[in-house]
């Protein structure tokens, strides 16, 4: 056993210093990595597509001649939890504004939000009322002037508070990052979701907003990021390394560095305890940019084929720190024109009949 | 409900009996969307429509010129002037107020480029020269109420893409059949026509074209048991084809409270003869497509969130649902010589059902949003015709090889070559989709077993 665990570790050792071929990991299968590619997935360059792109109903947004300006309202007598949620909703997106739902009508909402030039308005709903138990479980975006309407199931919301070592926000616009929109309607939501944030963003602020669609599920979180230069020796590194003996995918390994790092750089400093647990959130926290990724996961690469000889060398990394709130939403209809539940046309409404995913597990839509 | 064995075989016989090659000839279909553009989507024959593709796209991509209606020519040269490259002529309503009548192979503009009829069209349908006139006519109802005929001269001896010689030119103007249309439909003779719209006074009306009388005025449905008569809200028309031997004589509508209901005109009453609501209670919206079948014995009704009921009109009960769409249906074109309807779709799809067996055959994806669908079976006159012509070259051919039993397959092929006349009767083959679009269909193994039974019985 004792034998077999060590052989195992020296390959694993061989395979991050020489990267070789032979020893390299095998893909797991997921439903997600065996995706069913259809008719329906996005084309770079397809003329037909662009010929729709310049003139949808979120072209004026993306030719910045309109600018974003929200409404936030919520379903009818909100309980606490909800004012709760709006506060970190204001928190990511910029130039919203609150206004009490009352008892009107979402049709007159968005009459009088026509009026003043709002350009978009979300809705977020709660199932139970007058009750501790209530739970906000549904959210309703509705693109002004003409639509379209998405309606989604709201889901694991967790609030900035609740999250271990959040951050606070700044008032700096966003970026925006949409993972995995594939198809032709998940292009349309990732439009509708881009159009909500200012198009130009701050990037001294280094605040980023991503929607990650996976297996048609859209996890929306809110993170800072910071790029660092560090000095480090390579035997706390690789000291670190083996012992963690653990890192199985490339994208492990760039997590294990950065834990890596991050425990050198406080033993180093022999800071506080709460610093100590303020870095680990960092490495655990989610890590969205693929640039990022890719790059720290390039230079960590580099650099550990050249620790060998080297022993004290500059690298950059990323961290993150989340800022909140983080929620998963659902698509459960795109409605044609303004939110009209009865008589509007729909252009995707998401039932077991007609869904991919009840016949084919690896079907998905967006 | 379901039907029984015996009536399936009948059924699955009722599609072998088709012309002779109907089941052969090329399938080709004509998709319009909501940025203008038209697709032309084809599949190698009946029995494979599951390789539905894109073949070609024409026009270019202008929102403000979308596409809002859109109707096969029915070119009533009754056999004078046939030839194997005929080809259909479309009428299509644009946004912009205008209406085109394009030729169904190349994609042109007839008569002279669009005609303006002032107000959005909501219907818009070509005839070809008959008997009765020798000009083309083209039939246009608008938003706002406002029917126009125009007329172009033709010459019947020349091939459909250049047949309209002259330019369209108004022939009835100031005529409005109601204040306000949502939908219209002019029957498979060009002499009626029926108009639907919101409101009172809107509700189904239908018109003599040539002396532009009214001939039928529906009356309200009769007051529920709160004494509470809904106000007409006619979302979708169409005559049913051939029903009894005549033309315009009944009539399906949908509402927009989802009721689908049928107009007989030949009866003394007023009222609807079978009003049926359409989906559930609670997800139920506005009927945006009917459409019945030629035997007059099945009906169709698609809704604004892509469901699709078979409704029997004998029982008056659902049959089936056409399954697979995720978005608005807005348009259900039947084949007119075999058992199939196609659906456009918001959500990207054209797909063909059989009607009999409700099952999806052929799915094609268009890239954009649809907003109508028509079968390009080059005018029924003209295919009629053509089979014909296919019958008497088979005929002959046959009497040539009297007596020689080596034959056992003969190929008559058209001028197109699309054409290819089987003899020898092929077991039917049980359609089913390819695996891998999102056609939604189930392979229960019931009804699989049942479909078998079926076959064997025939």
């Amino acid at each position: 056993m004792e034998k077999k665990r060590t052989k195992l570790g020296r390959r694993e050792e061989e395979r991050i210093f020489f990267g070789s071929e032979s020893n390299k990991k095998r893909v797991p299968k997921t439903i997600d990595n065996q995706r069913v590619k259809n008719d329906t997935f996005f084309q770079e360059n397809d003329l037909d597509i662009s010929g729709e792109i310049v003139e949808d109903e979120f072209a004026s947004y993306f030719v910045n001649s309109t600018d974003p300006k929200v409404v936030l309202t919520t379903s009818r007598k909100p309980s606490q939890e909800m004012f709760r949620l709006l506060q970190s909703i204001f928190s990511v997106i910029p130039n919203a504004y609150y206004y009490a739902r009352r008892s009107y009508y979402i049709e007159e909402i968005i009459r009088h939000s026509n009026a003043r030039g709002f350009t978009d308005i979300l809705v977020f709903n709660e199932n139970r009322k007058f009750s501790k138990g209530a739970k906000i479980n549904g959210l309703l975006h509705i693109h002004l002037p003409v639509g379209p309407t998405c309606l989604y199931r709201l889901s694991s919301l967790v609030y900035s508070e609740k999250i271990r070592n959040h951050g606070r926000s700044t008032t700096h616009h966003p970026e925006l990052i949409l993972n995995n929109f594939s198809t032709r309607l998940g292009h349309r939501i990732g439009r509708m979701f881009a159009s909500i944030f200012p198009q130009r963003p701050e990037f001294q602020g280094r605040r980023v907003v991503t929607f990650h669609n996976q297996r048609d599920f859209i996890f929306f979180r809110h993170h800072r990021y910071v790029f660092e230069v560090r000095n480090e020796s390579d035997e706390d590194f690789l000291a670190k390394f083996k012992a963690d003996s653990l890192c199985e995918s490339e994208q492990d390994l760039v997590q294990s560095y950065t834990s890596a790092e991050l425990t050198c750089n406080t033993q180093k400093n022999s800071e506080s305890k709460n610093s100590q647990r303020r870095e680990r959130a960092f490495s655990d926290a989610f890590l969205p940019v693929t640039e990022i990724k890719s790059d720290a996961h390039h230079q960590s690469r580099e650099l550990m084929i050249n620790c060998k000889h080297s022993i004290e060398r500059q690298a950059l990394r990323a961290r993150l720190q989340e800022l909140g709130p983080r929620f998963t939403l659902k698509l459960l209809s795109i409605q044609k024109g303004t939110f009209n539940s009865k008589h509007g046309e729909y252009e995707y409404v998401f039932s077991g009949d007609a869904g991919g995913s009840k016949y084919d597990r690896r079907k998905f839509v967006l | 409900m379901s039907f029984s064995l015996a009536e399936r075989a009948r059924l699955a016989k009722k599609r072998d009996d088709t012309p002779v090659g109907a089941m052969e000839r090329k399938m080709r279909l004509l998709a319009v969307d909501e940025i203008g553009v038209h697709r032309v989507l084809e599949a190698p024959s009946a029995r494979h429509l599951e390789d539905l593709a894109v073949v070609s796209t024409w026009g270019e991509s202008k929102r403000a010129r979308r596409v809002v209606t859109l109707t096969a020519g029915v070119d009533a040269t009754g056999g004078a002037a046939v030839d194997a490259n005929a080809a259909g002529w479309f009428a299509m309503g644009r946004a912009d107020d205008t209406v085109d009548v394009c030729d169904g192979v190349t994609g042109g503009v007839l008569g002279g480029g669009s005609v303006a009829v002032g107000a959005l069209p909501v219907c818009a349908t070509v005839f070809g020269p008959s008997s009765a006139s020798a000009s083309a006519r083209l039939i246009t109802v608008t938003e706002n109420g406002d029917a126009r005929v125009h007329a172009a001269a033709c010459d019947v001896h020349a091939p459909a893409d250049a047949r309209i010689v002259g330019e369209w030119e108004e022939v009835v103007s100031n005529w409005k059949p109601c204040q306000s249309a949502i939908r219209a439909c002019v029957s498979e003779d060009g002499a009626t026509l029926a108009t639907g719209g919101k409101g009172q006074g809107n509700n189904l009306k239908t018109h003599d074209i040539e002396t532009q009388k009214v001939l039928f005025k529906a009356k309200a449905q009769p007051p529920n048991w709160l004494g509470y008569v809904a106000p007409p809200w006619v979302s979708a028309v169409r005559f049913l084809p051939g029903r009894g031997g005549g033309d315009g004589e009944t009539i399906l509508v949908g509402t927009g409270d989802h009721a689908l209901r049928l107009y007989d005109l030949r009866q003394d009453s007023k009222r609807a003869v079978m009003d049926v609501q359409c989906g559930e209670r609670e997800n139920a919206t506005t009927v945006m497509a009917v459409c019945g079948t030629r035997d007059g014995n099945t009906a169709f009704a698609a809704d604004a969130r892509g469901a699709v009921v078979a409704m029997d009109l004998r029982t008056q009960r659902s049959r089936g649902k056409l399954r697979g769409n995720s978005g608005s249906v807005r348009e259900l074109a039947l084949h007119p010589t075999l058992p199939l309807v196609a659906t456009a779709s918001l959500d990207r799809w054209i797909r063909v059902y059989d009607v009999d067996t409700c099952k999806c055959v052929g799915a094609g994806y268009t890239k954009q949003a649809l907003c109508s669908v028509a079968w390009d079976v080059r005018g029924p006159a003209v295919a009629a015709a053509a089979a014909a012509a296919a019958e008497r070259k088979k005929a002959k051919k046959k009497a040539a090889r009297e007596g020689d039993d080596a034959g056992a397959e003969v190929a008559a092929g058209d001028g197109g070559g699309s054409d290819v006349a089987v003899k020898k009767k092929k077991k039917k083959k049980k359609r089913l989709c390819s695996d891998d679009d999102d056609v939604g269909v189930v392979k229960k193994k019931k009804k699989k077993k049942r479909a078998k039974e079926a076959t064997e019985d025939d």
